[in-house]
């Protein structure tokens, strides 16, 4: 018994000596660990500081060493969950905040935009967003250079005078000064136009085209047709113009014809006393009109022939008749007997006939041609199938009919 | 009264207890890793 009591004494004084190393050594530790509990709560402090800066909240106040030491175990989880959702918080401002700048890059058309992580992580926003603010800067740079170019272009083609500054923010009423004037030009190229179609259209040129690709060939349809409508008007001109000095020429002569008529109706005034003196002396009534004179060789005159068979040869089929080329007729001019050669020729033909030709009894006997004409009488032929001819048939001529 | 059996039993139950505080005290140093620092400083 006293053996076990001993060797148990002297276990317990070692498991004490041991106890109490381990003691030293766990309460060296456990200094360490409010230290580090204590540095953590600072560092959690300080973190919340910087979160709460030009952020609104008052994060840090809640979160302050004191609060988050080792000896408000109880409230830790409630205050550092805070902390957490005020971090979440700023981190989803950040990728907000990251996305609208990489939109407003896509917004001004930036090349070589860096993506959505690019402009979220630490390493990379910074980049990203001086880049981002570069674009936009060229934007408006192009945006008012363009704007200047168009105002100085609206002043020198347009006479239009345009607010550079008005544009630049967009002023409605400043475009509008521009629309205005480019609806009067608009409004004018389409009266031109109308006016040439009209044009054209008097010329007789229809279906001008005056979209853009066929613009200069209508207007040169339309000039080529009044040119042609000026060539015609000046050939008409000096067709009018001869026309006119052929007027007057003829007017000219109208007027000396008129005054030769004039002297001709004194001439035929003075020829007509002629012939009336000459019905008188002729013993015509001078009411009357004086017959015309046979010509020689003339139907009137053949028309006045009368002969008579001298011999008829039925041997040699020939008979004679007693005209010939000294056989003369007489036309009656009023008291006067005119003595007209009849011309009797060979070829004349002759109708042979039989009774009175003053009375109604006289038959036809034959037809003929005379072959052979003497002075005082000719020859003819007798046609076949005739009736026979006797001497003393009457001969005269017949007009054809 | 070091031969009485009471004293044995304190004795051991006071064995009993130092040997348990020493054993948590182990646990929590091998928690912490103080065996390796203390070893590895001597």
């Amino acid at each position: 018994m006293k053996v076990v009591n001993v060797v148990l004494s002297i276990l317990i004084l070692l498991l004490a000596i041991t106890s109490a190393v381990f003691s030293y050594f766990l309460f060296a530790k456990r200094g360490q660990m409010v230290d580090g509990w204590s540095k953590m709560a600072t560092a959690i402090n300080q973190t919340a500081t910087e979160l709460d800066r030009n952020s609104g909240t008052k994060l840090a106040a809640e979160l302050t060493p004191a609060a988050l030491g080792h000896d408000q175990y109880d409230a830790l989880d409630g205050k550092l969950a805070k902390l957490t959702a005020q971090t979440k918080q700023l981190v989803i401002e950040r990728d907000a905040l990251a996305d609208a700048l990489r939109r407003i890059g896509s917004t001004v058309e930036m090349k070589n935009l860096g993506s959505e992580a690019a402009f979220r992580s630490l390493d990379t926003y910074s980049t990203n967003k001086d880049d981002v603010i570069n674009g936009v800067r060229d934007a408006i740079n192009r945006r008012n250079s363009s704007l200047r170019n168009l105002v100085e272009l609206a002043r020198q083609n347009l006479k239009v005078s345009l607010d550079e500054k008005a544009l630049q923010s967009g002023d409605r009423a400043a475009m509008e000064k521009l629309s205005g004037a480019l609806q009067a030009i608009a409004k004018r190229r389409d009266n031109y136009e109308s006016g040439l179609r009209n044009i054209a259209g008097q010329t007789g040129t229809t279906g001008l085209d005056f979209a853009e690709d066929k613009y200069s060939a209508s207007t040169g349809k339309a000039v080529s047709s009044v040119k042609a409508l000026k060539d015609r008007y000046n050939d008409t001109n000096s067709k009018l113009t001869k026309a006119q000095n052929d007027i007057k020429n003829l007017e000219s002569t109208i007027a000396n014809r008129n005054n030769e008529i004039s002297n001709l109706k004194k001439t035929v005034a003075g020829r007509d006393n002629q012939l009336n003196e000459l019905k008188r002396a002729l013993n015509i009534d001078t009411t009357q009109n004086l017959p015309t004179p046979w010509k020689p060789g003339s139907e009137e005159a053949r028309r006045a022939l009368l002969g008579k068979v001298l011999e008829v040869n039925t041997h040699y089929g020939y008979i004679c008749i007693d005209l010939g080329k000294d056989t003369m007729v007489y036309q009656q001019i009023g008291n006067k007997t005119e003595k007209v050669d009849p011309k009797v020729a060979p070829g004349l033909e002759l109708v042979v006939a039989r009774g009175n030709l003053d009375g109604e009894q006289s038959d036809f006997v034959a037809r003929v041609k005379l072959e052979k004409v003497d002075n005082s009488s000719s020859i003819a032929n007798i046609p076949p199938e005739s009736l026979p001819i006797q001497v003393g048939d009457i001969v005269y001529y017949e007009a054809a009919k | 009264m070091f031969n009485s059996r009471f004293f044995t039993v304190m004795i051991f139950l006071t064995f009993v207890v130092v040997v348990a505080a020493v054993v948590f005290q182990a646990i929590e140093m091998q928690e912490y890793n103080l065996f390796q620092t203390m070893f590895g400083s001597k």
